[in-house]
């Protein structure tokens, strides 16, 4: 699973608006922290569960208005 | 004491603060209630109602418990007129207390701010959003009927904001009510202090704090306030801070500094989408136009323009000691975010005062980057080329009254 988060937040900065990745934050946040990961200090070398993925694709896709491409 | 449309507002011109019933307020647009409301909203790990119910319910009781007083309303029907007057020049809707008794009832209004504003900002809601009304309500009826804080249970089962909806509804119950029960702190302690010079002299910053205050900018037949483009708000400054730092705090408590790191940017944010609706609205308005453009002639010379009207505001002292297009130094005294993190719990780790901090970066890119000169049309596009650029402002702390620093203070410049 490396990679796919930190493409989905690139896509978030692409595609959403002005602080929808600091909303995304703070909605998963409880989630992110279960596996030590840090949303703002995501790499290409991110690796996270694929629960977690789904998760934040979700929450990702709800906040922009569009589904994130897989 | 000055009043205004027969309501006693204390305009403390030494410490640019306002205060009514002894709880200072702010000027905030619908914007910015309904940005801060729903990022604590967001935060899905907290459990917000109880603090946006309790800070509203706090502080309309200790206002109208001294406005009574104050106005020595002793019987019942004086006490409902007077909250639902404070209500509606306040801007956030209207208010009907006559059909509630002290054991409760039901209330329901044609007229919300938060309903109206959540509506026209995000769309149909997919629950009531009257939450500040909810504890508002039930802190009028403890101060209206000599009871104490948390003696009414507000329910909000339906609201303006949802989809086929009319009227907002509240019901009352004379019962204890769940929500979070606050002391309410009032002005805080303001400091003594003299104006920071200011490098501009096309600006006459008591000329524009005087006739700003004198506008009368209260709420119409409706409960409204539309002005320069928003609807505005006679708001609460300790509800704000109340429902900002539990939040900061509910945060820090499960997550630690990750919590603090995660909530802070929503502040701030909250800072930039006040500044760019509500200064952006100002600096292109017709009365902008006639008391301050005339004397402006650069790009400096409109940052102190605006930073003029802020301190109209009841923000707290508000003074740019250095302006360029390359950086600017806001210096505030007695800001309110500061002045009510210490009352309420001392002083602060870090510094707080985030509203300021957006708000300050606001200016800057509205100014510089955002040429609002030029007179822009401030859409989403604009608000987007102005703040998610890697080149836009951004506001550094440098001092926080907060944590006991005597003033506070922020260096802004480029990413």
């Amino acid at each position: 699973m490396a990679g796919e988060l930190y493409k989905v937040l690139n896509w978030m900065q692409a595609n959403g608006d002005v602080g929808d990745v600091d909303r995304l934050r703070v909605k998963v946040l409880p989630l992110t922290l279960k596996e030590k990961i840090f949303l703002a200090k995501v790499t290409q070398q991110t690796e996270c569960s694929s629960d977690l993925l789904g998760t934040i694709r979700d929450a990702a896709s709800e906040l922009v208005g569009q589904p994130c491409p897989a | 004491m000055e009043t205004i449309v027969s309501l006693p507002v204390e305009m403390d011109a030494a410490h640019r603060r306002h205060f009514l019933g002894g709880e200072p307020i702010v000027f905030h647009c619908h914007h910015y209630n309904t940005f801060l409301q729903r990022s604590i909203q967001d935060a899905h790990f907290i459990d917000s109602d109880p603090f946006l119910i309790g800070a509203a319910a706090e502080v309309a009781f200790a206002q109208l418990t001294s406005l009574i007083r104050q106005e020595q309303c002793s019987n019942e029907a004086d006490r409902r007129e007077l909250a639902e007057r404070v209500y509606s020049w306040s801007g956030f809707g209207t208010l009907d207390f006559s059909g509630l008794t002290v054991t409760g009832g039901v209330m329901t209004t044609p007229n919300s701010h938060y309903a109206a504003a959540w509506n026209a900002k995000w769309g149909a809601a997919d629950r009531p959003v009257c939450l500040f009304t909810s504890g508002w309500i039930s802190g009028a009826m403890s101060a209206i009927h000599d009871r104490p804080l948390g003696d009414y249970h507000v329910d909000h089962p339906s609201c303006l904001a949802m989809d086929g909806t009319q009227r907002c509804a509240f019901d009352v119950t004379a019962t204890p009510a769940s929500y979070t029960k606050f002391e309410a702190v009032g002005a805080g302690n303001l400091t003594d202090h003299g104006a920071h010079p200011f490098p501009c002299k096309n600006v006459d910053s008591e000329g524009v704090y005087n006739a700003v205050t004198s506008m009368p900018l209260v709420g119409d037949a409706t409960g409204s306030i539309p002005a320069f483009g928003v609807y505005l708000t006679h708001h609460y400054a300790n509800y704000y801070n109340r429902i900002g730092f539990e939040m900061l705090h509910n945060a820090i408590d499960q997550f630690g500094d990750e919590g603090r790191d995660v909530v802070q940017p929503l502040l701030v944010e909250a800072g930039h989408v006040c500044a760019f609706n509500t200064f952006g609205g100002i600096m292109k308005s017709s009365e902008w136009d006639a008391l301050i453009a005339p004397s402006l002639e650069t790009p400096e010379d409109w940052v102190h323009g605006i930073v003029a009207v802020v301190n109209s505001l009841g923000w707290g002292r508000w003074q740019a000691t250095e302006v360029s297009k390359h950086q600017a130094t806001f210096v505030v005294q007695d800001d309110y975010e500061s002045v009510g993190y210490r009352a309420m719990y001392g002083n602060a780790k870090f510094p707080c005062s985030y509203l300021a901090q957006g708000a300050a970066a606001g200016i800057m890119n509205l100014v510089y980057k955002g040429d609002i000169q030029s007179r822009p049309e401030l859409t989403p596009e604009f608000y987007r080329s102005l703040f998610r650029s890697h080149d836009a402002y951004a506001a550094t702390p440098l001092k926080s009254r907060a944590m006991g620093d005597d003033v506070t203070s922020f260096r802004v410049a480029r990413v």
